[in-house]
């Protein structure tokens, strides 16, 4: 473990490197080359899948436009890498897996279109579990991510690539996916931020859909400023910024602690001091916490599961029949699950939604936040998962299933590993869960710490 | 159905009205997590719908 030597440019945080570009101590076309250099040094984690063949081009023609005295985005002339589930005009969308045509994508999903319109370059893409389903699994047209604390350690997933291309050091910033916790929980194991917004705030056409209800666009970043600001150049129009709020004393907020969603004979022992120092810091900052009483973990979860399976057996099912042999093996038996679901099981799964939004409504009643883990272990070594999928606890899935917004960011570590404090806002409230992360943040080394190369 | 109803040619004729088929050696695999889905799903049932309202 190391502090993050801040001697490059692409180590520092995208607000910097933009304002560098403006002022002209640096180029797009540097950046991009650094990026590369990164890339190929740090190849064995396994991240990056792709890279547009024409991304130095990209890159100049960013530095020609600022020359020139166009009006630059938020995010022009940066890198930012896009989960290979994103249709992007030119690119290749295998949804990491071999039954994916292989063709280009002839256009942009809306956020790749997003981030095109804030100046950024997605001329990278990066890993994912197949059709964001699970993993890891060696069956994939590239090989599982691995965690940069160790790489004898899974990331998580689904977003995979785009935790490990971060907590790497190759990019400040990505795109990911969150159905059931695929940015929070790999966020969670790989010492990142993961932001997952409110439910239909980021525009999702284009994006290769796992359930529909319950699919989420979200950025990987490496600090939650930098995830605010990506999250403001995807995010549809009419929203509340989310980064609103970055910089205000969090002092006088409330927060609710789910103290009792870690109390799992799952949770590593080493959990709970975790938490509660997290929590510490939060009181000392001046936010008031209260212990809360969260609705049942497990119902939540068996809802998710059903809502998921049911909506993926639906997308997939044809073009199982049609080339189900050119699946993976693990995603493939993950899918036929769907077909054992009756319509009254997804009635059930719905019913409990809807009382679960107001559950969770409720205990935000008066409150600006709750707080929990992420994840109830650290990320799981990859021979944990020889002999197929292996189920990993998390503290995640309820949030998609009531849209509210969540942030995952570092609280510590565990035999070497990250963990995940995560903070879950009312809907529409991201910048509020943005604030008191960042305020933990500061007032934390946590977000420093980066893995040694 | 509760759970333990599945049977393996419950969930292959399942599949099948889809077109759908499984490897021999994958079969088992894909029933246990049938299985497992199914048993998740009854817990729903067995909470009425009403979560934690």
């Amino acid at each position: 473990m190391t502090d993050w030597p801040m001697t490059e440019w692409i180590d520092r945080p995208l607000s910097e490197q933009a304002a560098a570009l403006r002022a002209g101590e640096v180029t797009s076309v540097a950046l991009i080359e650094a990026t590369l250099a990164r890339i190929e040094v740090r190849k064995g984690l396994d991240a990056v899948t792709w890279v547009a063949p024409d991304a130095l081009e990209q890159a100049a023609a960013a530095d020609r436009a600022l020359a020139e005295g166009a009006e630059a985005g938020p995010l022009h002339g940066l890198p930012i890498a896009l989960k290979d589930l994103f249709e992007a005009e030119g690119q290749p969308n295998t949804c990491g897996s071999r039954s994916m045509p292989q063709t280009l994508s002839q256009t942009d999903s809306a956020p790749v279109a997003a981030l095109r319109r804030a100046g950024a370059l997605p001329v990278l893409r990066v890993a994912t579990y197949e059709f964001a389903l699970t993993g890891p699994a060696w069956d994939q047209p590239y090989p599982p991510a691995r965690n940069p604390w160790n790489r004898d350690h899974i990331t998580g997933g689904s977003s995979s690539g785009s935790a490990a291309a971060v907590a790497g050091g190759l990019v400040r910033a990505a795109l990911g996916t969150d159905t059931g916790g695929s940015v929070r929980s790999p966020s969670s194991y790989c010492g990142i931020v993961g932001l997952k917004p409110t439910r239909g705030r980021v525009p999702d056409g284009g994006v290769f859909p796992l359930s529909g209800t319950l699919d989420t666009v979200g950025p990987l970043a490496a600090s939650v400023a930098e995830a605010a600001l990506i999250l403001d150049a995807i995010s549809g129009e009419g929203m509340a910024p989310a980064s609103g709020e970055l910089g205000q004393d969090p002092a006088g907020l409330r927060i609710g602690f789910a103290r009792d969603w870690l109390l799992d004979d799952a949770a590593d022992p080493g959990l709970l001091p975790i938490l509660d120092d997290a929590v510490g810091v939060l009181s000392r900052l001046g936010i008031g916490v209260e212990l809360v009483e969260m609705p049942d973990y497990a119902l939540a979860e068996a809802a998710g599961c059903v809502i998921i399976q049911n909506e993926a057996w639906q997308i997939h099912a044809a073009r199982l029949a049609e080339n189900g042999a050119d699946y993976g093996r693990d995603a493939r038996l993950n899918l036929v699950t769907g077909a054992a679901l009756d319509q009254a099981d997804v009635q059930a799964a719905e019913a409990h939604a809807k009382a679960l939004t107001r559950a969770v409504d409720k205990v935000l009643e008066g409150r600006d936040a709750i707080v929990t883990a992420t994840t109830l272990t650290p990320a799981p070594a990859f021979a944990e998962f020889e002999d197929g999928a292996v189920w990993t606890p998390m503290r995640t899935f309820p949030f998609n299933i009531t849209g509210h917004p969540a942030i995952s960011l570092p609280c510590g570590m565990l035999g070497g590993l990250p963990m995940g404090l995560q903070v879950i806002g009312r809907h529409g409230e991201e910048a509020r869960i943005c604030r008191i992360a960042e305020a933990f943040e500061q007032a934390t080394d946590h977000c420093l710490q980066r893995p040694s190369f | 159905m509760a759970e333990d109803e599945l049977s393996l040619e419950d969930l292959l004729a399942r599949l099948a009205e889809r077109g759908v088929s499984l490897p021999g050696d994958e079969q088992q695999a894909a029933l246990a997590a049938a299985r497992d889905l199914r048993r998740r799903a009854a817990l729903l049932h067995r909470d009425g719908g009403q979560g934690d309202d």
